[in-house]
């Protein structure tokens, strides 16, 4: 896709900014947890935005494709970023599911394979220098060399070993503890499913058997709680690790924990036998927690090196104080937004009720009051995933989008009452509270707009995620209820949504009977694209389920909208590629201050 | 006195208890337990089976100790508290007092600062306006008083900072937060702006109590006869009018030290001062229970002892107050 073709991308170079490059990801940002200030920015190049497919994650040759250059990078200097208000359950990785210790661990652990590049979706050797699968059931990798864990106790800094690898995904595929013990929070064991066998075959080279052909174990491998730990470490800690604290972190990664508090500050510094340059001699991060206010003065002072503010009045008067020492990005939200329902009984299994509020929410609507205009429309595979993804024009053809809102509002009330919509009575939208919280009047702007259109009283009662998930969960918002609900959906966290889009949509998933829309066509477009190798091919099966699922009216999830994130930086701070993922294993080598930008003068040291 | 202080301290034994029982089954009926809200969030429609995530959220809930009924909670709870047990924090896995210990010297700092600047403030400011009572420098010194007290004091704290920084006037050091005896002048540059205008708004209302207690004490038969009695201005106010007066004073200066200690919230948030108020902040909106529980025992605690203390200071200011 052509970037002058997206509606967005010249919507967005329309304002005037000192630099600015639109790229198709978006800033790491969980619900409650404010944005890590540092994303990165593509480089100002007058490339197509097209998405290179030259190595698909899977198969079995790895990409030459190198990123444009933007200079030597330099060493020195401690990276200070914010990060506030996160939520952390244990310090091992394997066992975590919340995104600070994603983030965490990116600094800390390599994994076996890692993400080179989100936005031409890249994955390169980390632990592992290179991998090879001679057939699609046996993938074999070969260890790098010289490879070094941080000297802490009881690792003491040795060299990376097969074993290492071996066990970390044997530990994985079994989810068991040291006793034994099945333990649930092997979140990713699933993933492993396809594993048959793990074996060190050589002192450098480990070989998986797979009991099935799996075109996604590399990206598991390449996820970012796919990180490596070594079996002494997690001999000795594994019934500490809630206890937080930064010895039991200890990885190959190129920053060491040197200083944790979990509401206080942290900081790392460069792991000195990292197998290549880290350009940054340590991260901190400030607990200036959600305000603004500090934030900004901090980043004003360059106390901190980048900044997301979320009010366009600070964006444009940053941009005007500093014009020229910072650069703008912008970035999708990994938080989509979108109402789910169940389909699987009246009164949602009837279309036209479910396609008359598909049609009636007025989405450009919704990202101008909502979200400032700060947004756009988006189907079930968001912006941040576009290489598959239907184009924005195509997207505007289908109902819930076209351009022609009083055609769609009147064909909506035409279904709804063709499906009885007014014999309902009241609608109840739950809307979760933090949702709410942030945008405060969201919730009567949905429901004015479905009140408006569809003529039914649509009251928004204000409910907990807990609530929410516990109501998805067990098919409440339909099947007998006059209930839906609204608000920021699962997190994007792939960089394909093939994954995902099987586990909500494909009918022989337990997470589709959550919504319970049966399509044919859908269960055997996701099905398909599970089992297919080819990226270019995967990447046309998801824009058809994108397509499918916008003629059920969302399938059981009604999408809406992407919100845009900001961040700014200061000149000095180089960034070759920002990504809506968790991105902080690229810290060390890809990012890096320029000394010699006239904006490092200043920096307090 | 002894006798005196024996007897407040025991009958705050109760108050305290029952304020510990208040608190845990508020903080036990929030809606959504810690658990389930983390992972609700994190995943509202389901990225992973759905069966599993109840396994998982069982687990995590048994190793918080929330599987157990909510009496049986309670009693555990008060057992623990005996033991001078607060419990964990849900977030940070350390003991839920641990985290109010780390935010309390900046919290200390900030209070006792802001009170500082609204004693220096309030009381000269008090006196002079009633002894000049209608005249220009009353008129000026009460609208200004009005004007701190109406002024919303996280907006004019905001537009300081940004003030401060978008002028280059100092830089404040947000992302450090020294104390004091850390770095004296990093700690000042920070704390000044925070403190006097949460101490400016204090002080307006001290300043606006004491000068009604001042006039009313300056018209009292013993202030006449001590001007009759050719004493100076100075010694007439200060030794006898502003002692009468600052009974009622005294009172406010001792809630306000209650209220600044438990967290001048909105300008800790401001100024990232990592005080209690943030934190406690961050333990509602995560359902972090024992850390609420616990900093709302702890503020009680020292709210009830205050009252005390002040109670006692009546007795220096009034020789007629006598506690037996």
């Amino acid at each position: 896709m052509r970037q002058e073709d997206n509606y967005w991308v010249r919507k967005l170079r329309a304002r005037r900014f000192s630099r600015r490059h639109f790229v198709g990801g978006a800033a790491v940002a969980g619900v409650g947890a404010a944005a890590l200030g540092v994303v990165g920015c593509g480089d100002d190049d007058d490339d197509d935005g097209s998405i290179e497919t030259s190595t698909p994650s899977g198969s079995a040759t790895q990409s030459t494709a190198t990123q444009p250059a933007a200079g030597t990078p330099q060493k020195g200097g401690t990276l200070r970023l914010v990060s506030a208000n996160n939520t952390w359950d244990t310090f091992d990785v394997d066992r975590s599911r919340f995104s600070p210790v994603a983030w965490l661990f990116g600094l800390t652990n390599l994994g076996i394979v890692q993400w080179k590049s989100f936005v031409n979706p890249e994955i390169e050797g980390a632990l592992a220098e290179s991998w090879e699968q001679p057939d699609q059931m046996t993938t074999i990798f070969k260890v790098r060399p010289n490879t070094f864990w941080h000297d802490k106790p009881p690792v003491n800094g040795r060299a990376v070993t097969a074993d290492d690898l071996a066990y970390f995904i044997e530990r994985n595929r079994k989810g068991v503890l040291l006793d034994g013990t099945e333990d649930p929070n092997f979140y990713r064991k699933a993933s492993y499913a396809s594993v048959e066998s793990v074996e060190v075959t050589d002192p450098t080279t480990v070989t998986v058997r797979h009991n099935r052909p799996d075109p996604f174990f590399i990206n598991i491998l390449a996820g970012s709680y796919s990180k490596v730990q070594a079996r002494e470490a997690i001999e000795q800690f594994e019934g500490q690790y809630q206890n937080l604290d930064a010895r039991l972190v200890i990885g190959t990664g190129a920053f060491v924990l040197d200083q944790f508090a979990a509401e206080g500050q942290s900081h790392w510094s460069a792991h000195p036998k990292f197998y290549t340059q880290v350009n940054f001699d340590g991260v901190q991060w400030f607990p200036l927690f959600t305000d603004q206010n500090a934030q900004e003065v901090a980043f004003r002072q360059k106390e901190i090196d980048a900044f997301s503010p979320t009010q366009n009045a600070v964006i444009d008067k940053l941009n005007e104080d500093l014009r020229g020492q910072i650069t703008e990005s912008r970035y999708f939200s990994g938080n989509p937004q979108a109402g789910t329902y169940y389909g699987g009984a009246a009164p949602w299994n009837n279309k036209n009720l479910i396609g008359a509020i598909f049609k009636a929410l007025d989405r450009r609507a919704l990202v101008a009051g909502i979200l400032q205009g700060k947004g756009v429309m988006a189907a079930n595979v968001p912006p941040s995933q576009q290489a598959f993804s239907i184009t924005e024009q195509e997207l505007q053809t289908f109902d819930g989008y076209k351009a022609d809102r009083e055609a769609e509002e009147r064909e909506a009330r035409q279904m709804w009452e063709a499906g009885g919509g007014p014999a309902l009575g009241e609608i109840i939208v739950d809307i979760p509270d933090t949702w709410e919280g942030l945008y405060s009047g969201g919730a009567a702007t949905i429901t004015s707009n479905l009140n408006r259109v569809l003529g039914n009283t649509f009251t928004a009662k204000i409910e907990t995620y807990a609530t929410i998930t516990g109501k998805i969960v067990n098919q409440e918002y339909g099947n007998g209820r006059n209930n839906i609900w609204y608000g920021w959906i699962t997190e994007v966290t792939d960089v394909e949504p093939t994954v995902l889009n099987y586990l909500t949509y494909n009918s022989s998933s337990p997470q589709w009977q959550q919504f319970g829309v049966k399509s044919d066509r859908i269960d055997q477009l996701t099905a398909q694209a599970m089992t297919e190798f080819d990226l270019a091919k995967r990447q046309e099966l998801s824009k058809e389920v994108v397509r499918e699922c916008l003629r059920e009216y969302g399938a059981g999830v009604q999408y809406t909208m992407n919100g845009i994130s900001t961040v700014l930086r200061w000149n000095y701070l180089i960034v070759p590629e920002s990504s809506p993922f968790v991105q902080q294993h690229m810290y060390g080598t890809k990012y890096w201050f320029n000394q010699s930008d006239p904006t490092w003068q200043g920096r307090p040291a | 006195m002894r006798t005196y202080i024996l007897r407040r301290v025991i009958i705050n034994i109760p108050v305290i208890w029952l304020v510990a029982t208040l608190v845990f089954f508020a903080t036990n009926v929030l809606p959504g337990d810690f658990v389930a809200q983390r992972i609700a969030q994190q995943d509202p429609t389901g990225g992973s089976d759905p069966a599993l995530r109840e396994r998982q959220i069982q687990a995590v809930k048994k190793d918080l100790g929330l599987d157990d009924p909510v009496p049986v909670r309670y009693v555990k709870y008060l057992r623990n508290l005996l033991k001078g047990d607060f419990g964990i924090s849900y977030q940070t896995r350390r003991s839920s007092i641990e985290g109010l210990k780390d935010g309390l010297p900046y919290s200390l700092q900030l209070a006792t600062m802001s009170l500082i600047v609204a004693i220096l403030t309030s009381i000269p400011v008090g006196v002079i306006s009633a002894i000049r009572q209608d005249s220009i420098p009353d008129y000026i010194l009460r609208f200004l008083s009005i004007l701190f007290l109406a002024a919303p004091n996280f907006w004019v704290a905001t537009m300081a900072m940004l003030y401060v920084a978008q002028w280059g006037l100092w830089k404040i050091p947000v992302s450090q937060a020294p104390l004091l005896w850390e770095d004296p002048i990093g700690s000042l540059k920070l704390f000044i702006i925070p403190a006097v205008v949460g101490g400016l708004a204090t002080g307006a209302g001290i300043m606006r109590l004491l000068r009604s207690q001042m006039l009313e004490v300056l018209r009292q038969d013993y202030i006449r006869t001590a001007w009759a009695k050719g004493m100076r201005e100075r010694t007439v106010v200060v030794r006898h009018a502003l002692k009468n007066a600052l009974v009622p004073v005294v009172t406010i200066i001792g809630l306000s030290v209650a209220t600044l200690l438990s967290g001048n919230v909105v300008l800790e948030q401001l100024f990232g001062i990592p005080g209690v108020g943030r934190q406690i902040v961050v333990a509602i909106q995560a359902r972090d229970v024992p850390v609420v529980q616990s900093f709302v025992l702890i503020v009680a605690t020292f709210v009830v002892f205050v009252n005390l203390g002040v109670d006692l200071v009546y007795g220096l200011l009034d020789p007629r107050i006598r506690y037996s």
